[in-house]
């Protein structure tokens, strides 16, 4: 398993997926940083990354980059007929896709720790430029909580998206799940619905402003955990052309 | 033991039966060409021989292990590529190779190894995406010799080569039983190219495989002797009444079977009996049998069997 999981970042390197999980999460931190420049008092740390930096990124960004980041995933196989060659080997298939799941959900957690540095460097730049830098200290305590939450509640839709990807050869289908997923969960958030609260793209939104979030991130991570398990068994039967 | 063996293998896509009862027996230490003209199964056999597809009816042993029962192990013994060179772009050839190492759990040596059969130990340096056809197909070869594998599944191998590349291709899996120490399965729609590489070999046609054997012993059983002359129909079938094997090529040509031992008699037979029935015989050349003459014949052996039992 550790030799397949080795093989899995391997593909990784140079790839336009890995690009885009590095260069996405950089957007927060300009938005903080330009923020910073136009603002005319200096906001506290933990407003800007509570309250402004966390919240673009789990309601709008998030599942966007992770729709993109697992079609591109799934392409690196389509594309260079990889399944052919990798499911004709002695391994057991089952290995092949837990071993993607694995890359794309710690790639998803990489990509949220690099959004809080960059809009630490931004919201720091920027409050230079601008003459406010921010007040306060950073609120690590809080911040580990609601990223553990955070990831916990999109593993859900990491799955989902993971498995589109991964299951139908055009880019089309993935991409139609991620953006009609957030979609739902922007108008969920604009209309103040509770009806949608356990839809899994809007999940990481109550994570971020419900009283208790812990349920939300149960549900996402058990949740998650059970479609991977059933993702892997479909995948591992599945004919791929 | 054979390299593969394969009993009623059948696969059907809605309702249509693409892979019909085959029986595939491929001897170890062979290169088995597969032959048979686009959509006649091979690449679908292709699959399922490597487990890509499941079948609807039948069995497939690859040396010795059952696919079903022992998927793995059968596995292990084989190398292959189906349809087209399946490489990474964004990576080297090189790192290409690794992937496959690594998931074989190989030591680092056996790159340079594979890479020294096809010649491409600079060029795998370069990022695949850079290669030529050629190029791609000659490391997609080295890739499946990773962990020499005992038999070689290559699929229509020298599609969109160039004639140097076909070459090159050509003289690599020749060579390959001997590297290798096993077997190489080459699928081609091209007879002739098969003929130059392969000693058995086994034709598909609608799904079924209609005739396999040594390549000897397929183009034997008879010479053939193509005549000139002014009216082939009728010329042709002057000869069958006189109890002779012929039938018309073209509106030029007829094809007189003969005996590998009484070539030149029945040819001067012929030849006599069409002259003194006033026909022009403008030229008479032996003609060596090829694979495509053993297609064709077995086509038209099928057809009548089929017009037969209709």
């Amino acid at each position: 398993m550790i030799a397949v999981l080795q093989v899995e970042i391997r593909k990784l390197n140079g790839s336009l997926a890995l690009l885009l999980a590095v260069l996405a999460p950089a957007l927060p931190g300009l938005l903080a940083a330009l923020s910073l420049i136009s603002t005319d008092r200096a906001p506290q740390w933990e407003s800007i990354l509570t309250g402004f930096v966390l919240p673009i990124w789990s309601l709008f960004l998030l599942p966007m980059v992770v729709a993109a980041f697992t079609t591109l995933v799934g392409q690196i196989e389509y594309r260079a007929r990889g399944w052919d060659h990798l499911l004709a080997l002695p391994i057991a298939r089952w290995q092949l896709f837990l071993a993607k799941a694995v890359v794309v959900l710690a790639a998803s957690a990489m990509m949220t720790l690099l959004v809080l540095l960059f809009a630490w460097v931004g919201a720091s730049i920027g409050g230079a430029i601008g003459g406010h830098t921010p007040l306060g200290t950073l609120p690590w305590v809080k911040l580990a909580r609601t990223v553990l939450l955070l990831l916990a509640g999109s593993t859900m839709l990491v799955v989902i998206q993971l498995w589109a990807a991964l299951r139908f050869a055009s880019f089309v289908m993935p991409l139609v799940v991620g953006i009609g997923g957030t979609l739902v969960a922007m108008a969920v958030a604009m209309t103040r619905t509770d009806q949608a609260a356990w839809f899994p793209w809007v999940l990481p939104l109550e994570i971020l402003s419900a009283p208790n979030p812990v349920p939300f991130a149960l549900f996402g991570g058990i949740g998650g955990l059970v479609l991977l398990a059933i993702m892997v068994t479909d995948l591992s039967r599945h004919s791929f052309k | 033991m054979l390299a593969i063996e394969t009993e009623h293998l059948t696969k059907r896509y809605a309702g249509r039966t693409v892979v019909n009862d085959v029986a595939l027996r491929v001897p170890i230490g062979c290169v088995y060409g597969f032959l048979g003209p686009n959509g006649a199964g091979k690449t679908t056999t292709m699959r399922l021989l490597l487990g890509l597809l499941r079948a609807d009816a039948g069995m497939i042993r690859l040396v010795g292990h059952d696919l079903i029962q022992t998927r793995r192990d059968a596995l292990a013994q084989v190398g292959a590529f189906v349809e087209s060179a399946p490489l990474y772009d964004h990576l080297t050839g090189r790192a290409n190779l690794d992937i496959t190492r690594r998931l074989l759990g190989l030591p680092p040596g056996e790159i340079d190894r594979v890479l020294e059969i096809v010649d491409m130990r600079d060029a795998a340096r370069a990022r695949a995406g850079t290669y030529s056809l050629g190029m791609k197909q000659r490391l997609a070869l080295a890739r499946t010799m990773l962990g020499s594998p005992k038999l070689l599944l290559l699929d229509e191998p020298t599609n969109g080569l160039d004639p140097d590349g076909i070459i090159a291709m050509r003289l690599l899996i020749r060579a390959l039983p001997a590297q290798i120490g096993g077997t190489v399965f080459v699928s081609s729609h091209l007879l002739t190219e098969v003929e130059q590489i392969a000693d058995h070999a086994g034709m598909m046609r609608d799904g079924r495989l209609i005739v396999q054997d040594e390549i000897r012993v397929l183009l034997g059983g008879g010479a053939i002797v193509a005549m000139t002359i002014d009216e082939t129909e009728a010329g042709a079938a002057l000869l069958r009444a006189r109890g002779m094997d012929a039938h018309p090529v073209d509106d030029q040509t007829i094809h007189v079977r003969c005996q590998d031992d009484a070539l030149i008699q029945q040819t001067a037979m012929a030849n006599r009996i069409l002259v003194e029935a006033d026909f022009i015989v403008s030229a008479v050349v032996p003609h060596a049998r090829t694979l495509e003459d053993v297609y064709h014949d077995t086509l038209a052996q099928a057809s009548s069997g089929e017009r037969l039992a209709a």
